[in-house]
């Protein structure tokens, strides 16, 4: 993997795995910790669920001057189910392209996997949680507009009101609750009948987000959707890509709704990196697109193994 | 209530009130949005599934439940009839959605029955239980193709693969929830 990143001109970074502050992201919980000073309970702090505020923070800086930068790192989510497909501690591989956009990502990330099959030595028709997947390039993509045309027989471009939606929703038989945001509802519709009828014996790339649901990917023209992809295997999410958000004025707001929405949904309330909301803000980010891919998740496919736990020298 | 993101597999839920057992749940998190829960339940009255996704800090009604053993008797075209040893009362439970569980009933034997309202909704079955073989052929000598083990009939219908040492009339122990055959039982 190092080698794969090195040999395409990237520079390696080594971030912090302690942090002051965190993105606010309420979807996980985060781990904390104390540092002692004189004996006595000092600073609190946080155990990086990804390391995306420190290489965000590198690119704006300038401190990796031009090039890109990828880094391996273990990442911490608390409270993780026990689902075969989730780790409290995990290996992370995060690389930022610059002036590149996330469909040149795509192209990547599918040459990253043939290569790592090529040195594991695999086929690449792999058996993975009792599905046969072929690995041959290229991979399928799919909007996710005709994602929900296909599978939920639903047009997304038709559907900009909460409440168009939860008609549709209540139209296919899913019950939805009084109080539900278009971004929840979109989400009851996809994980009822689009995420299970996308396609399992290939990996898909599945993109173009509704802006709805909001991250920190560039919105398209228009303003509906965004620039953003998820890679499935094997019914698994294995990655996650944007083009980078960067001097847009919603940026500021994101991480104030997300510091809300987490100190009143999780358990574990860390201060938020408003600093980074700044930086992002004020357009200091150069223009480029940013992966997410996990490790333990990806050898697991490409090794065919039925449980994450498997991929790991120890359990967890 | 509950939340949903508390809910595991065997927790019982009143869902526009239908009782439900939660079959499968298996947690989801698409990408950065909000986490949800995908829950497969049975209901419990007429067997039929139902699939449904929560967000994980959504509240559902959960049902307070008791535990009560029973004896069971006998079951007839549409319930299987069953005994309460200490105060001799009989109770049934419509086979409509429990069809499964008849071959895992053993006449005389003790189960636990889960109770909503003095309602019988669910027969608990043992993890592993003790079975008379009823059925089975003998092995012929040198027969490898099948993985040195033949599929046998027991005493409540339900056929599982075992060793080629079984003979009719033995007694096995079987693992109730893959139907895979332990050990032979002595005596």
């Amino acid at each position: 993997m190092r080698q794969f990143f090195r040999d395409k001109g990237f520079l390696e970074t080594d971030t912090p795995i302690l942090a002051p502050f965190l993105i606010p992201e309420p979807s996980f919980e985060v781990f904390s910790t104390l540092r002692l000073s004189d004996g006595k309970e000092g600073q609190k702090l946080y155990m990086v669920p990804s390391p995306e505020l420190w290489m965000k923070r590198l690119l704006a800086s300038g401190a990796s001057g031009s090039q890109d930068i990828f880094q391996i790192s273990k990442c911490f989510r608390n409270s993780e189910p026990s689902s075969g497909i989730h780790l409290n501690e995990f290996t992370m591989l995060e690389w930022y392209a610059r002036g590149r956009d996330y469909l040149y990502n795509t192209g990547l990330t599918e040459d990253l996997v043939i290569h790592l099959l090529e040195a594991l030595g695999t086929d690449e028709k792999i058996k993975c949680r009792g599905t046969e997947v072929d690995l041959v390039a290229p991979f399928s993509r799919i909007s996710m507009r005709d994602a929900f045309l296909q599978h939920a027989s639903l047009d997304l471009d038709k559907c900009g009101e909460t409440e168009e939606l939860r008609k549709a929703a209540e139209n296919r038989g899913i019950s939805t609750m009084t109080d539900d945001s278009w971004e929840v509802l979109f989400h009851r519709i996809f994980l009822m009948l689009v995420e299970p009828g996308l396609p399992v014996d290939r990996p898909v790339f599945l993109s173009d987000y509704p802006a709805r649901v909001r991250t920190l990917a560039k919105q398209k023209p228009g303003g509906q959707y965004a620039e953003r992809w998820e890679l499935y295997i094997a019914g698994i999410e294995i990655a996650n890509c944007y083009t980078e958000a960067a001097g847009e004025p919603w940026i500021r707001d994101f991480f104030q709704e997300e510091r809300e929405r987490k100190n009143a949904l999780c358990r574990v309330i860390h201060p938020a990196d408003t600093e980074l909301g700044e930086i992002l803000s004020q357009g200091k980010l150069p223009p480029c697109s940013g992966t997410a891919l996990g490790c333990d998740r990806l050898l697991m496919v490409l090794l065919g193994a039925e449980n994450i736990q498997e991929v790991l020298p120890f359990r967890q | 209530m509950i939340r949903a993101g508390e809910i595991s597999k065997g927790v019982f839920l009143l869902i526009k009130n239908e009782p439900y057992e939660v079959v499968e749940r298996e947690f989801v998190n698409p990408g950065k949005g909000s986490a949800f829960v995908r829950l497969k339940m049975k209901n419990l009255r007429s067997g039929q599934v139902l699939k449904q996704v929560n967000k994980t800090h959504e509240t559902l009604e959960e049902i307070q439940v008791e535990d009560k053993p029973y004896q069971y008797l006998y079951a007839d075209d549409n319930s299987y009839h069953f005994m309460d040893t200490a105060t001799y009362e009989q109770i049934e439970v419509g086979k409509v959605g429990h069809e499964e569980k008849q071959q895992y009933l053993k006449e005389g034997n003790e189960y636990q029955l889960v109770l909503w309202d003095a309602d019988p909704i669910e027969i608990e079955i043992p993890y592993k239980m003790v079975f008379a073989v009823t059925e089975a052929q003998n092995a012929i000598k040198g027969d490898t193709v099948t993985g040195g083990t033949k599929p046998v009939t027991l005493e409540t219908g339900l056929v599982v693969r075992v060793p080629l040492f079984i003979k009719q009339g033995d007694r096995v122990l079987v693992n109730t929830e893959t139907n895979e055959y332990v050990e032979r039982v002595n005596s």
